[in-house]
């Protein structure tokens, strides 16, 4: 039975693609939801409108240029210096850059947020690129530039997969709130579906359940999807992990049923650190350094850094950053190895920040991480770390390479 | 002085005669103020009598007004040159050295990088206790001073704490966590008490720094007895608040404006003057379009009635992309302008501007260029370029002085260029900067200059030129002379009206921190504190350093 209706839910997502987006919105949407729509609408105009160009057979800059701008009102809205009245107006007059700022000028940040801001990221450095490539000269730098714009509308856009589609304004609507048209019905997202609705939990959308009545199903993306008495229910991407964070809820309540206030606050307080939790088990990103390198790096250090840092790395005019008290500080801030690389190789020397040399930048991380008590390898520590390099949380090590001093520091000779 | 030894006498029989009688000194008083034990700390009154007081230092900047500006007679121009130090306090707390010393009843009160305070008695500069907190740093370890109220000493630290200790014993009373987000909030100021005259209530006022971690302006009122927080201010307004629409999307959510540096308060009228810090993340425009209200700006807020109410802001650079806040402490004074006398607030920031507003309406009455200015309207590219002065340059937060009598402001200020670059993303990680970018790098060379402006005419009176950049501020005493701690270590006389050189003492260490001067018996002092120089450290600054201390000065017999 769940076959049956898996089958009829793909069948139905051609048309539902065409029916949940219409392509041009002229009045400004006023749900958190039809916002979120109206910005997927746009965006996907926005790609449409250089893909036409692309296919059409023309000759001339006219046409390309002429959808570059269309492109670029689509994201920014007519209030904008970038908009260009001579492209046409797209309707919807804040774009949708407009439209995720709306959605996130909000005092509260809920599991949409982190989603849209890459979404914004991603939409205005779409609009660089488009503005670059309306101004290019001939056809290979224009090629150049909107192929970037395409790339990083298409994050923006997000991607759907046979069962997820995370990341994005589909991976936003698919796995939150934003999926949740105004006024439908919704229900406790850990509880069992009991009427067609959508199911919520602090803001994450869990499951949407439907009539088995054979119309349309409007979703925007499900990994599961399961026949549950006279409903058809549509599991997100999110379910699992929400389920996963429902089972903790639960076992706070037993725990700490006595003082039921105090368990209600609690509960709202515990999603962004549980979810954090869940992130890290996914962390496994080996780190290593030579002996040989911290040692090189102290004299780094000594020359660079403990003016400021001071000569036992214990902190002076800048703060501590070995030892109990910068382990302890770490941990509570969430710091992994490859954040820690990140501040000193961007923001230090604070003087004088990126004058050191890759080699240099890496003997003082190995310092670090020796001085820190973390155990050396046969691996130098890298000078151009790659995006899964460094995961590793930091934390006062359970078993210390060295032997640490009173401040919990392990000296390097 | 006779209320405050009356005042004193009924401390000790109250203290002498526990709580019945307490009871009874608060019935018969009916005012007493709860706690004011002895003078061992000042009371209300005293803070609101600071200006005509030349024998305590309480204040930051002296007093409300933060003019720096003390009535002597002994010490003039014609006899500076004999001044000698009398004792030299060493600091074993190593760090950087901002802040002023709070100076009561015969004691020093000073505060070093790592929230520790030393009481050193005034005549011969032993000390009488130390407390030393040594809290976590998020980032640059500063204390600008403590406050002295109710018998205790109140001291805001590097990780948000409020803590008071006994005065007299220096022993802990109570510590309290007061910011809300101790990943990026940490104090560096003196608390300012303030005390409603219509309901008599006292609380401490803190800016919560945070300016460049990520955080929102934020200004807090807190009950002295037991540190509780009776309600906070923002500065950078959220949804359906006036002023949000000058930032694009969530971006005012971290978007800055730090109160970090001391207030100027109308006691009587109960208007707060406060500086709200630079938009962030500092370096990247794109990421916060709009004027970004109310960063850069000096707020005028009310505070008298129940919750506090912006009076009037006056915003000196929208959409500032350099970190060029305001952070001179702000002078309120009543001085003439092309002949006339007006309200006034004289203000600076450190893109290398000394602003000059009326306080009552935060209307411009005369702005004036300070420091080597240079491509101020170029954000910072992914590529970098150049602007001057840099993030330390221009005013910086110790200000400088008003003298009433010579109608003028005197203002170190810093010439200093940067390099500055912006990054593609911006992320947000807990406890650092959030710059979008790097704090810029040296552009030389770093020099600075002492000046003297003429509030009358709006231009420079004077002005010496120094081979380093200048942040001392400014100390200017009724008998004609203006003192200032220079970078090199020296600590400087000069002559009001000429700026003529006309003392120097060399201390060993960069000053970065204000003089103060102040009676004690029959005896005239000025005191000064040097050391580290922090994030002022600059390549051109002398190698040698003798660390940290508080020298007290007075003329040699």
């Amino acid at each position: 039975m769940a076959k049956g209706g898996l089958l009829r839910f793909l069948a139905a997502g051609a048309v539902l693609a065409a029916l949940a987006v219409p392509s041009g919105l002229a009045a400004t949407p006023t749900s958190d939801h039809a916002r979120a729509e109206a910005a997927l609408s746009n965006i996907r105009a926005a790609v449409a409108a250089i893909m036409d160009a692309e296919n059409d057979a023309t000759n001339g800059p006219a046409r390309y240029v002429q959808a570059a701008h269309r492109a670029i009102n689509l994201l920014v809205g007519r209030g904008d210096s970038a908009f260009d009245p001579a492209a046409g107006d797209p309707g919807d007059p804040v774009g949708a850059i407009g439209e995720v700022n709306h959605l996130l000028d909000r005092r509260a940040t809920p599991p949409f947020v982190p989603a849209l801001h890459g979404v914004l990221v991603n939409l205005q450095s779409a609009v660089a690129n488009l503005g670059d490539a309306a101004k290019a000269h001939g056809l290979g730098a224009y090629q150049n530039d909107v192929s970037q714009a395409l790339q990083t509308m298409e994050i923006a856009e997000g991607r759907s997969g046979t069962f997820d589609v995370f990341g994005g304004m589909r991976g936003a609507i698919a796995n939150t709130e934003l999926g949740v048209p105004a006024g439908a019905p919704t229900e406790n997202g850990c509880a069992a579906p009991h009427v067609a609705g959508y199911g919520l939990w602090h803001g994450w959308l869990v499951w949407h359940a439907v009539k088995l009545d054979g119309g349309p199903i409007a979703t925007a993306g499900s990994s599961i999807v399961k026949k549950e008495g006279s409903m058809l229910v549509l599991y997100t991407p999110a379910a699992a992990m929400v389920h996963h964070l429902c089972a903790a809820d639960v076992k706070h309540h037993a725990a700490t049923h006595a003082s039921v206030q105090h368990a209600s606050v609690q509960v709202t307080k515990a999603p962004a650190a549980r979810l954090i939790r869940v992130a890290d088990t996914g962390g496994d990103g080996a780190v290593s350094y030579t002996m040989a390198q911290a040692t090189a790096g102290k004299t780094v250090y000594s020359t660079h850094c403990a003016s400021c840092h001071g000569a036992n790395l214990q902190g002076v005019a800048a703060p501590a950053i070995a030892g109990k008290e910068f382990l302890t500080t770490a941990h509570t801030n969430g710091y992994s190895v490859s954040i820690l690389n990140t501040i000193v190789t961007q923001n230090m020397p604070f003087n004088d920040p990126g004058s050191l040399k890759p080699g240099e930048y890496a003997d003082v991380m190995a310092y670090l991480l020796a001085s820190n008590c973390f155990p050396a390898g046969k691996t130098a520590f890298p000078t151009n770390p790659g995006s899964h390099f460094g995961t590793v949380k930091l934390s006062i090590p359970a078993h210390p390479a060295g032997t640490p001093d009173k401040n919990g520091v392990c000296p390097v000779k | 002085m006779r209320t405050d030894q009356m005042k004193s006498r009924s401390g000790l029989a109250r203290l002498a005669g526990g709580v019945a009688a307490a009871a009874m000194a608060v019935g018969i008083a009916g005012i007493a103020h709860a706690g004011a034990v002895s003078n061992t700390t000042p009371t209300p009154k005293d803070y609101t009598s600071t200006a005509s007081s030349n024998s305590t230092w309480i204040l930051g900047a002296k007093n409300y007004d933060n003019n720096r500006y003390v009535d002597i007679g002994q010490i003039t121009p014609a006899n500076v040159a004999q001044l000698k130090p009398v004792w030299t306090f060493h600091i074993s707390d190593n760090g950087p050295i901002e802040a002023a010393p709070v100076v009561w009843n015969g004691t020093a009160y000073i505060t070093s990088a790592h929230d520790h305070v030393y009481a050193i008695d005034v005549k011969t500069g032993k000390l009488k206790w130390q407390f030393s907190d040594n809290p976590h740093v998020i980032s640059f370890a500063a204390n600008r001073g403590v406050t002295l109220l109710d018998g205790k000493v109140y001291l805001a630290t590097l990780d948000g704490h409020l803590i008071a200790l006994n005065a007299t014993t220096g022993k802990k009373v109570f510590d309290k966590v007061e910011v809300s987000d101790t990943a990026n909030s940490f104090y560096t100021m003196q608390p300012l008490p303030y005390t409603n005259p219509k309901t008599g209530k006292t609380v401490l006022l803190l800016g919560i720094s945070n300016g460049d971690w990520g955080g929102i302006g934020t200004i807090q009122a807190i009950n002295p007895a037991n540190g509780a927080v009776e309600w906070k201010y923002e500065t950078i307004p959220g949804p359906g608040q006036k002023g949000n629409k000058t930032w694009s999307g969530d971006s005012w959510k971290r978007g800055g404006g730090a109160v970090w540096t001391m207030m100027a308060l109308d006691p009587k009228t109960g208007i707060l003057y406060a500086n709200a810090g630079n938009p962030q993340p500092d370096f990247n425009g794109p990421a916060r379009k709009g004027s970004n209200l109310y960063s850069d700006s000096l707020l005028a807020i009310n505070i008298s009635g129940a919750k506090p109410k912006m009076v009037w802001a006056h915003q000196f650079i929208p959409h500032d992309t350099h970190d060029w806040d305001p952070v001179m402490p702000p002078i309120l004074f009543t001085g003439k302008v092309d002949g006339k006398e007006m309200p006034l607030v004289a203000d600076g920031d450190k893109a290398g501007n000394f602003w000059l507003l009326n306080s009552q309406t935060g209307k411009l009455v005369n702005h004036l260029a300070v420091s080597m200015q240079y491509n101020q309207n170029t954000e910072p590219s992914l590529k970098g370029n150049v602007a001057c002065p840099n993030t330390n340059g221009g005013v910086e937060y110790n200000g400088g002085s008003y003298d009433p009598k010579t109608n003028m402001i005197y203002l170190p200020s810093s010439n200093e260029c940067g390099f500055w670059r912006a990054t593609k993303n911006v992320v947000y990680i807990a406890g650092q900067f959030y710059l979008g970018g790097a704090f810029p790098k040296f552009v030389g060379p770093n020099t600075g200059q002492f000046n003297a402006i003429d509030v009358n005419t709006g231009v420079f009176a004077w002005r010496n030129p120094s081979k380093l950049p200048m942040a001392g501020g400014a100390l200017s005493t009724s008998t004609g002379l203006v003192f200032t701690g220079l970078e090199n270590g020296d600590f400087d006389a000069y002559d009001a009206t000429s700026g003529k050189k006309l003392w120097s003492y060399d201390t060993g260490s960069p000053i970065i921190a204000p003089p103060v001067a102040f009676t004690q018996g029959k005896t005239e002092y000025v005191a000064v504190a040097s050391g580290q120089a922090g994030n002022q450290e600059l390549p051109n600054m002398p190698k040698t350093n003798k660390g940290t201390m508080l020298t007290m000065f007075a003329l040699s017999k």
